[in-house]
């Protein structure tokens, strides 16, 4: 497989406002590796595949990115026959071009009959133009029930005896320590797709997870990130954390985050030459207390609602840094900076700001606080 | 009135509107019923207002269909209910969805449910952005709402800062149903605009059909493309794609050339930038884009990617730019 880096350098220019935040603030809680990144892979599972640990969700990246992906050493891809209305299979299948048999590609099928999830199969091969996956999933196992189900069991083991895929499993984004415990019991899924984050990790999903991985079931983990927002010191995102604080669990093959541009793509790449230092944990435990009301993903969805024109989403940043980074230095030069402070928050008597990921969060307290502790 | 009051009273507006249409979906279901049984539909107790933050108060349920469960997402659980698809509706601005859950009337069980999914994408075009990021080449057209399409059991159209899809979860045919209630949602969303005004701007000559599509962020994988509009063309000489930048001012668009230079240095080269005065261009060659021009004028960025031939590119991008020269100002001016 072709190695390529990517400089720490190349890596701070990716984002410009990282870079000048990083100027603005000391660089001694510095974790990431100083040195060139490299492909970094584990073996999924029986499957006896090497994947790359960050690997490539592909529902969200555009084909010009699936194919730098793909130059750049990643060799898992992840859709799945929904994704887009099937469009999502066709980008893989031009992305990757002559080139897929050098590439693992995992789809997933709706649940339905054991004839519609076979013909669908049918379908997403052609749209992938291939004659079989590496691994096929019934998509969004909710319970035993489903991990259970013989329909399901049934179109997916006669697609692996036809040869259309190699291996077979589910995906499970909900009661997730249940379907993983379930799909080791029934002894017959090769690997999991499974929702696994700093957020979503409790004891029993990661005991389930270190059970599959002793079954020999290879465990892949999606929906890893929180918010992207720039480290004031230029060390990992909590974006970087939170993805190499899921790789650091040796249970889990790889992690198949979506990524919408190359800067994205480049920054999750270069996860794989770093390691988590203590203090990119104390980071990312603070980063997660701080905005576990907001879980703001920087959307810029509040930018300009406030009739009495506050800068919300800058002054939503400037909490941050105080809250999540504790840099309270940091923070008051920002706010300082705003030219739309939350001034007016003090005496509003009704907020109407809305936050587009958390309908109903009382946005207001938090910027009066804001303004209080920082003007 | 300040620009920030008036978007607040558009989306006040576009809330209770969005209110409107789940409490008047039960009207389609007693139409559908109405179809089958020749009965005239009972009266619905429209309810109107918002419930809650957390979505829109459905109506209650009515004789003669009955509105079953009703769900509602936000950007945090909008994946329990289509997966992996979330992030998409999430990056077109995604604000709410309600799903509600027609079942038929006890005395005619025969009759295929309904389900009606109202995402409110916050801006029309961003509904439109995610109707054509839904469009399959399978699909039929279906005319319903602002742009529609018709596959199976589902139907789907696009109207205000809405994107709806109307299905049957049965394996009968049950297509004729689906058609006859989108439209009828349809009719319920006030929306007198049509397409997007922005798309007049684009040739229509050698336009490749259905190709015309809004990408609020990251279009063709490149961080610094946010709402941008796109449609791909094609003739003898080849084929390429065409798009427009909205930005707030010439800072943004100058900002947005120094971008996109950097993103061609990084990933292929920059053969040309040139500063003209009023515009400016960066002509370069991107490894896994192809060719590329981008222009800026103004608080626009034009741009065509795919020609290798810059003076062809230049005329494609001068004629996108004076064509909404004409747009904005049969718009008064926008």
């Amino acid at each position: 497989m072709k190695k390529h880096g990517v400089s720490r350098r190349d890596f701070l220019r990716l984002g410009a406002s990282a870079v000048a935040l990083g100027a603005l603030a000391p660089r001694s809680l510095l974790a990431a590796d100083e040195e060139s990144s490299t492909i970094e892979k584990r073996v999924l599972g029986r499957t006896r595949l090497e994947v790359t640990t960050v690997s490539l969700g592909c529902m969200v990246a555009p084909q010009p990115v699936i194919a730098k992906a793909f130059d750049m050493g990643i060799n898992w891809f992840d859709t799945a026959h929904a994704y887009k209305r099937g469009r999502n299979e066709v980008e893989v299948a031009d992305a990757l071009g002559d080139k897929r048999d050098k590439a693992y590609i995992c789809t997933k099928l709706p649940k339905g009959s054991t004839k519609s999830m076979l013909d669908r199969l049918d379908t997403s091969l052609q749209r992938l133009r291939t004659d079989h996956v590496e691994l096929l999933l019934t998509h969004g196992a909710a319970s035993r029930g489903d991990v259970f189900n013989d329909d399901y069991i049934a179109a997916l083991e006669k697609a692996k005896k036809d040869g259309k895929t190699r291996f077979i499993g589910v995906s499970t984004h909900a009661r997730m320590a249940e379907v993983v415990n379930a799909a080791v019991e029934a002894k017959i899924y090769d690997a999991l797709l499974v929702k696994y984050s700093y957020n979503a990790s409790g004891d029993e999903l990661k005991k389930a997870i270190a059970d599959a991985k002793k079954a020999g079931v290879g465990i892949i983990a999606m929906k890893t990130q929180l918010g992207n927002f720039p480290n004031p010191d230029g060390g990992m995102t909590p974006h970087q954390a939170a993805l190499k604080w899921v790789l650091d669990d040796e249970n889990v093959a790889c992690a198949v985050p979506g990524m919408r541009n190359f800067q994205q793509l480049e920054q999750n790449f270069a996860v794989m030459a770093k390691r988590l230092a203590l203090f990119d944990r104390r980071r990312l435990e603070r980063y997660v207390a701080a905005t576990a009301h907001l879980q703001c993903a920087s959307c810029g969805e509040c930018d300009g609602q406030c009739p009495y024109g506050v800068d919300v989403p800058e002054v939503r940043r400037c909490a941050m840094y105080l809250d999540g980074y504790r840099d309270e230095e940091l923070a008051r030069e920002n706010y300082e900076a705003l030219t739309a402070n939350a001034a007016p928050c003090l005496d509003c008597e009704t907020c109407t700001v809305q936050c587009a990921r958390n309908r109903g969060v009382a946005l207001q307290p938090m910027l009066r606080e804001a303004h209080r502790r920082l003007a | 009135m300040t620009e920030s009051a008036i978007r607040q009273a558009i989306r006040r507006h576009d809330r209770i509107a969005g209110g409107v249409i789940l409490c008047l979906l039960a009207a389609v279901g007693i139409a559908v019923c109405a179809v089958g049984r020749n009965v005239e539909p009972v009266p619905i107790p429209v309810e109107g207002e918002l419930a809650s933050a957390d979505g829109y108060a459905p109506p209650a349920d009515l004789s003669g269909y009955a509105l079953g469960e009703t769900l509602s997402f936000n950007a945090e659980t909008l994946y329990e209910y289509i997966n992996g698809q979330a992030p998409r509706y999430i990056d077109f601005g995604f604000q709410g969805l309600t799903v509600g859950q027609y079942d038929p009337a006890s005395d005619e069980a025969s009759a295929p449910p309904l389900v009606v999914d109202v995402y409110d994408m916050g801006a029309r075009r961003n509904a439109y952005g995610i109707f054509a990021d839904n469009v399959s080449p399978e699909d039929d057209a279906l005319e319903a709402g602002n742009a529609g399409i018709v596959s199976g059991n589902m139907a789907a159209f696009w109207k205000g800062p809405y994107f709806v899809r109307v299905s049957s979860p049965t394996d009968d045919d049950a297509q004729e149903l689906v058609m006859r209630a989108a439209r009828e949602v349809a009719g319920m969303i006030e929306d007198d605009e049509g397409g997007l005004r922005w798309f007049k701007a684009f040739p229509s000559e050698n336009l490749v059909p259905d190709s015309r599509v809004f990408v609020k962020s990251s279009a063709l994988g490149l961080a610094h493309f946010e709402s941008t509009f796109l449609a791909d063309y094609e003739n003898d000489d080849g084929v390429w794609t065409l798009l427009l930048c909205d930005m707030e001012s010439p800072e943004q668009v100058r900002e947005l050339l120094e971008a996109h230079e950097a993103a061609l240095r990084s990933d292929g080269e920059v053969i040309e930038a040139a500063d003209e005065g009023e515009q400016n261009a960066v002509w370069g060659k991107h490894k896994y884009i192809g060719p590329m021009l981008l222009v800026g004028r103004g608080d626009i960025a034009a741009g065509c990617v795919g020609l290798s031939d810059r003076a062809h590119a230049r005329v494609q991008v001068d004629d996108l730019l004076e064509n909404l020269r004409s747009v904005r100002s049969e718009a008064g001016g926008e």
